[in-house]
């Protein structure tokens, strides 16, 4: 071996062993800054002109790094962030152009170009070409010249082709694949809204479907619990749906739909104290237009009113069967079941058993605001002229023991509006009015009667 | 090597040759004309091309599930847009020193207040490259008692392909982004939209 | 006289000469007229003295805040400093398009007094009836759609917006577009004589040797006005960046990717006699590119940051350049039997070879950024959807050209000239090439021990230190040879600009792979360490220019000096733009930019953005040896050469007239 052969081999040898090492060791770890800074270098930004993200200082850019660097942070995938850009922003944020459809030919083009360029080059050198201007002939015959020609231009055409895809393939942006590294979260979402829109077009088993793999997704998603037991309800099939319904309501107690379709479920197996319960839940809470329609559809609160009133009256008719009546303090009922009775004592016409009843509860609780001003009431509603005024004093008695009490204010407003006596009236309405929690079926009851507009 | 790239003396300088004139025309003629194709070509895209400054940015999520707001407003309570399912509701962009975003706060006011009553329509405020202390100030001096979105006001802004402010989009009852506002929007603006929608809705 | 008067009277004049050049060349060129070269060369002084006088006009508006000038008015303000108020001129279209007609007229006059000798040539009479056409060109929208010299009522008491934040806030925007123009608009003279060239059929290596200094010339400004255009980006957008893919850059590299092709196979043209349907393609394509970027850049049909705002006068250079494609393809089509090459090239390795891949390499990455350029335009054009091709498409398919290129910048000019052997000249490089696959060794050895990592940045250090071993090693023999003459000529000028483009390639090779980047929420004297850097927070102070109001963050680097980014205000665009500030050593780069202040309450506090990037600063180093070698190529290579006047000469007579 010469002198200048070792010496050739030795710069080879080093070269390589550097480059190698180079190459395949393990550089300074890449922080997430850094990976921000790469990827921000990839996509447009939406507003600029032509400068990247990365580049940009307006808002949007700043916010766009900002949502790359928490995606980074979360140990998101490229794919995954350059997904959710181009679902936000449109394909032309991302400067990588897909290596699918029409876009990958600026992938390929640039392949047979090049091809075309190196056979121009290659047929320049051909030793052939010298060899046949120097002898100022062909070297084949014409026919066999084109053939050659052809099968060349194919081959580069094919192995170009082929080339460009594979770059194409290798480089232009792909997307990620499915739920696989997708946020739970917007799949469930995803589902739950084909489901709606299923449920829409009428059908009912598809919706039904898709909730079960949004639960499958997310099996705490309430709107698909709330819904999928709503449906299965729908299909006649109570007691398959109580269990959705009561996790949801387990789950997020302020989701006014679980309620309401729990409501109804009640009612309709019957269980009027329980629709009663989830229906002043319901009223609590701050449900939806579409909610309240369907409250309404359904008659909700009459039919949870007549359940009560049939509860009641079917405990006092119980009671009053009883040989000797027990105190009412000693009996199960409440305050409200008594006045819930009373009250459809009266509207059936028993006014006197009415009074009677709450007269024997008086027995027990002689001082409760609400049984006074229920017993107020009914005497005021009685027409006669002497009893509107004892009813008058009954409401005085309890909004004596109790200034606030807001049934005693409702009733005695409505009394003095009877009575002609309007100032009277305002004051009450306007001390119903101060009060912190207004009960719902009075303010019903005020708006029913057109007490308001009647006063003002 | 040293200045020896002088031309060769014996190089006849451009004698044109006689022999094959005529194939060799042909020849150049077969790279320039389809070479003068392409030319036409690009020429007539780019003369075809609208400007860059003109072109319309649409959004691609119009007419698909509005993308996740979820956050914590500046009253620190929690908020989830999908909790208010089943109503309109303006998803407003904004940043309290952008003066097209002081403009339209009282629209929103108004369109808040309009729909107040029935509560079938509600306005919801994500910040956009902007401080809490900032924003709190903003709406103690503008009003408004809407939900304002300060953490994870990046991601939604992200989401919904937000470009500048203020910037609104419409969710309908449905949990769909129906429509999207580039600029101040007003109350009477968003109503006809609402009415538009919901008549196209009631009338298949 | 008013400024508006005075401005379009000179614009008038200059379009009067310009048209009345073309009808004196023209009436030559059929002999009717014999006096014509000395009528033309008198018209070009008259056309150049309209453009000095439409310059001098608008500068003086510009000095004298003459508001009554529209242009001064949309773009001038008193507040703007004295160096960027000259420099407004080419802040905005109108300006610019002055200013690329003051440059045209300057090289119109200059060929016209080079070759005065040959007044009589209707070769030169071609030549400059082809530069009167595109001076006309550039006259005719300045009196049309470009106006510069609109007149407008202004209340009293206006005062102009002044030039974007970002054009007036660093000193190389007033050096970085004159020299730029100067290298787009240089190419219009070899255009001219292959224009020229085709028309008369005197097809010979004579336009060429005419015009070899012209376009080396050109070459030299354009190389050395990208590179300012990339250092000003760099320096005053403040991310670490100076070239982006922007469809504005490419436009400035398409012309310079042809025209680098040209410098190397007209050697081949000139060698043996070959290419000349190549070499004449590549003349007209450089040109033509020039004039598609000028569309690119002002029609606004792509967005870019560079680009100025939308104007009329987009389908007026489109139609432009439409023509000079068809008449240069008509030309060549009609004089294909005379381009007949004479010559051949029958040895692959071989010096000839070396340039024909160089070509090959210079075409593909032209193609490939020209692609990626309209590619958007193209898609939308046929398929309706609006698609972005930028940085990660541009590395990936230029990165290996890049690769080939060094490669061949370290084998060619070691190859001799192959001749009629297909000999391959393996003990010559065996010899030659040793010492730079030692450099090359060395530098890969370096770079590892410096701790480079990762096979792309490796290969081009490796390759860097071949090519740049080899162009050493060639300065370094004809030094030793002919003393400082060795330096001068084309060929050893050339291994200068060489270096330069080596060193180019190794420190963008290493600031894109190595660059390094956080963003710091600092309060006041707080410290940050990042990358081998300590950088503290020293408080920040608000300081008030006449144009602006800025807020300074001090900053203090590894406990040396200060530095000082900024935000500043501009009341008329308001707008705030960042004011970056770089700490440049010749290893590495620390660049800090403020992102914000957010400290409405509370202690200061600022968001810095710090990049460090190692060797950006032998970027325009590089540059700056490429514009070196290329003026040393322009000095003539010594004694016993033939003087350029003596070649044209010989070249001009050499053939009768078509």
């Amino acid at each position: 071996m010469s002198r200048r052969a070792a010496s050739w081999l030795a710069a080879l040898v080093v070269a390589a062993a550097a480059f190698l090492y180079g190459a395949v060791a393990e550089g300074p770890p890449s922080t997430n800054a850094d990976r921000v800074r790469d990827l921000s270098e990839d996509f447009a930004c939406p507003v600029c002109a032509g400068q990247s993200i990365a580049e940009s200082d307006v808002p949007v850019a700043r916010e766009i790094r900002r949502q790359i660097a928490v995606w980074v942070d979360e140990g998101r995938s490229d794919a995954y962030i350059r997904d959710e850009l181009v679902a936000a922003y449109d394909a032309d944020i991302d400067y990588n152009p897909s290596g699918s459809g029409v876009t990958s030919l600026v992938w390929i083009l640039p392949l047979f170009a090049g091809a075309g360029i190196a056979t121009v080059v290659v047929v320049m050198l051909r030793p052939g070409r010298a060899r046949a201007r120097d002898s100022g002939e062909l070297p084949t015959a014409g026919r066999r010249r084109w053939r050659n020609a052809a099968v060349w231009t194919v081959a580069v055409v094919v192995v170009a082709g082929a080339a460009g895809l594979l770059v194409a393939r290798s480089s232009g942006s792909r997307t990620a694949d499915g739920s696989i590294t997708g946020e739970i979260r917007s799949t469930a979402r995803e589902k739950i809204f084909e489901a709606q829109q299923r449920l829409s077009d009428g059908d009912m088993a598809g919706a039904i479907a898709a909730y079960d793999e949004a639960l499958e997704l997310q099996p705490s998603n309430v709107e698909a619990l709330t819904y999928r037991g709503w449906l299965t309800s729908r299909q006649g099939d109570l007691a398959g749906a109580a269990p959705y319904l009561d996790d949801a309501v387990a789950m997020d107690p302020a989701y006014p739909d679980a309620r309401l379709f729990r409501a109804i479920v009640a009612l309709e197996e019957g269980d009027g104290a329980g629709a009663a319960q989830d229906l002043a839940a319901f009223d609590s809470l701050d449900p939806p237009p579409y909610a309240e329609q369907l409250l309404t559809q359904s008659r909700v609160r009459e039919r949870v009113a007549e359940a009560r009133d049939a509860a009641a009256l079917e405990a006092v008719d119980a009671l009053a069967a009883l040989e000797e009546r027990p105190a009412f303090g000693d009996t199960a009922l409440s305050v409200a079941d008594a006045l819930a009775a009373s009250e459809a004592l009266a509207s059936r016409g028993d006014l006197l058993e009415a009074v009677q009843l709450l007269d024997w509860v008086l027995e027990s609780r002689p001082a409760d605001p609400d049984v006074l001003s229920g017993r107020g009431w009914l005497l005021v509603r009685s027409g006669d002229a002497e009893l509107f005024a004892l009813g008058v004093h009954y409401l005085d008695a309890a909004l004596g023991n109790d200034p606030s009490n807001a049934s005693g204010l409702v009733y005695r407003a409505f009394a003095r509006w009877l009575h002609g006596d309007t100032p009277g009236a305002q004051a009450d309405l306007a001390a119903f009015d101060a009060l912190p929690h207004q009960p719902p079926d009075l303010v019903r009851l005020i708006e029913d009667q057109g007490l308001r507009t009647a006063l003002n | 090597m040293s200045a020896s790239d002088l031309r060769d003396p014996d190089t006849a300088p451009g004698t044109p040759r006689p022999s094959g004139s005529s194939a060799d025309r042909w020849r150049t003629a077969w790279i320039a004309v389809p070479l003068a194709v392409a030319v036409a070509l690009l020429v007539v895209v780019l003369a075809t091309r609208d400007s860059a400054f003109e072109r319309n940015a649409s959004s691609p999520i119009l007419g698909g599930l509005a993308p996740p707001v979820v956050g914590v407003t500046i009253a620190g309570e929690s908020f989830d847009l999908d909790q208010w399912r089943g109503r309109w509701v303006i998803v407003n962009f904004f940043q309290s020193t952008c003066v097209p975003c002081i403009v339209e706060h009282p629209e929103l006011i108004a369109f808040s207040e309009r729909h107040a009553a029935a509560g079938d329509a509600r306005v919801v405020s994500v910040t956009f490259d902007d401080t809490a202390e900032n924003v709190r100030r903003f709406f103690e001096v503008n009003g408004g008692d809407w939900p304002v979105l300060v953490e994870g006001a990046s991601e939604a802004a992200v989401a919904y392909g937000v470009t500048g402010v203020p910037e609104s989009y419409l969710v309908a009852p449905s949990g769909v982004v129906v429509w999207k506002q580039l600029g101040g929007v007003t109350a009477d603006g968003i109503d006809d939209v609402i009415s538009e929608l919901t008549t196209a809705a009631a009338t298949p | 006289m008013s400024n508006v008067a005075a401005g379009s009277a000179a614009v008038a004049a200059g379009l009067a000469a310009a048209l009345l050049g073309i009808a004196v060349t023209a009436l030559g060129l059929v002999g009717r007229y014999p006096r014509w070269g000395h009528a033309a060369r008198l018209l070009t002084y008259l056309m150049a003295a309209a453009a000095v006088a439409g310059v001098a006009v608008m500068e003086r508006a510009l000095i004298t805040r003459d508001f009554g000038v529209k242009f001064v008015a949309d773009n001038g303000s008193s507040t703007t400093p004295a160096i960027f108020n000259v420099a407004t001129l080419w802040s905005a279209l109108e300006g610019s398009i002055l200013l690329w007609a003051l440059v045209l007229c300057g090289y119109t006059v200059a060929v016209a007094v080079r070759f005065r000798r040959h007044r009589n040539d209707l070769m030169m009479a071609w030549a400059l009836l082809v530069m009167f056409a595109v001076s006309a060109f550039f006259f005719a929208l300045m009196v049309g759609p470009a106006d510069p010299f609109i007149g407008v009522e202004v209340p009293a008491g206006y005062d102009g917006p002044g030039p974007n934040p970002l054009l007036q806030n660093h000193i190389l925007m007033a050096f970085h577009p004159p020299i730029l123009y100067l290298g787009y608009v240089g190419f219009t003279v070899p255009f001219a004589f292959a224009v020229a060239a085709l028309a008369t059929g005197r097809l010979g290596e004579g336009w060429l040797a005419s015009t070899r200094r012209w376009t080396v010339a050109a070459w030299g400004f354009l190389t050395f006005g990208i590179v300012l255009g990339a250092w000003w980006s760099y320096e005053t957008l403040g991310w670490g960046g100076y070239w982006a893919w922007d469809p504005v850059e490419n436009a400035s590299l398409l012309p310079w990717l042809t025209g680098t092709a040209y410098l190397h196979s007209v050697m081949v043209q000139e060698r043996r006699g070959m290419l000349r349907v190549w070499n004449l393609s590549l003349v007209i394509a450089t040109f033509s590119l020039t004039i598609l970027g000028t569309f690119l850049t002002r029609s606004g049909v792509l967005a870019s940051v560079h680009s100025f705002t939308e104007s009329g006068i987009g389908p007026a250079i489109l139609g432009f350049f439409a023509v000079i494609v068809a008449v240069s393809l008509a030309l060549i089509a009609w004089r294909g039997d005379r381009l007949r090459t004479p010559g051949r090239i029958a040895a692959p390795v071989s010096r000839e070879g070396a340039f024909l891949a160089n070509n090959a390499l210079f075409a593909a990455f032209a193609f490939v950024v020209l692609l990626g350029t309209v590619f958007p335009l193209l898609v939308e054009a046929f398929d309706g959807r609006t698609i972005s091709v930028g940085n990660p498409y541009f590395d990936r398919m230029t990165r290996p050209i890049g690769f080939a290129l060094l490669f061949l910048m370290a084998v060619a000019p070691m190859l001799p000239w192959g001749g009629s052997t297909r000999r391959v000249p393996t003990e010559l490089l065996d010899r030659r090439l040793l010492v730079p696959a030692w450099i090359a060794a060395a530098a890969l050895v370096l770079a590892v021990l410096g701790g480079a990592r990762g096979w792309a940045a490796l290969l081009a250090f490796g390759l860097g230190g071949f090519a740049g071993g080899a162009a050493l090693r060639q300065i370094v023999l004809a030094v030793r040879r002919h003393r400082w003459r060795g330096l001068v000529g084309r060929t050893n000028g050339g291994m200068t600009v060489h270096l330069g483009v080596v060193l180019v390639a190794v420190a963008f090779a290493a600031s894109q792979s190595y660059v390094r980047q956080a963003e710091f929420d600092l309060e006041a004297n707080q410290q940050a360490s990042f990358a081998g850097h300590e950088i503290v927070y020293l408080g920040s102070a608000v300081v008030v220019h006449e144009n602006r109001t800025e807020r300074v963050a001090f900053v203090r680097i590894d406990d040396a000096k200060t530095y000082g980014p900024a935000i500043a205000t501009y009341p008329f665009a308001s707008q705030t733009i960042g004011i970056p500030s770089v700490r440049s050593t010749l290893r590495d780069d620390v660049a800090l930019a403020v992102l914000s202040f957010p400290d409405e309450v509370g202690p200061d506090r600022v968001i810095l953005r710090v990049t460090v990037q190692p060797l950006v600063v032998w970027l325009w180093l590089g540059g700056i040896v490429m514009a070196t070698g290329t003026v040393l190529s322009l000095v003539p290579a010594g004694s016993g050469r033939r003087r350029p006047e003596q070649v044209e000469a010989a070249a001009a007579t050499a053939e009768p007239v078509a």
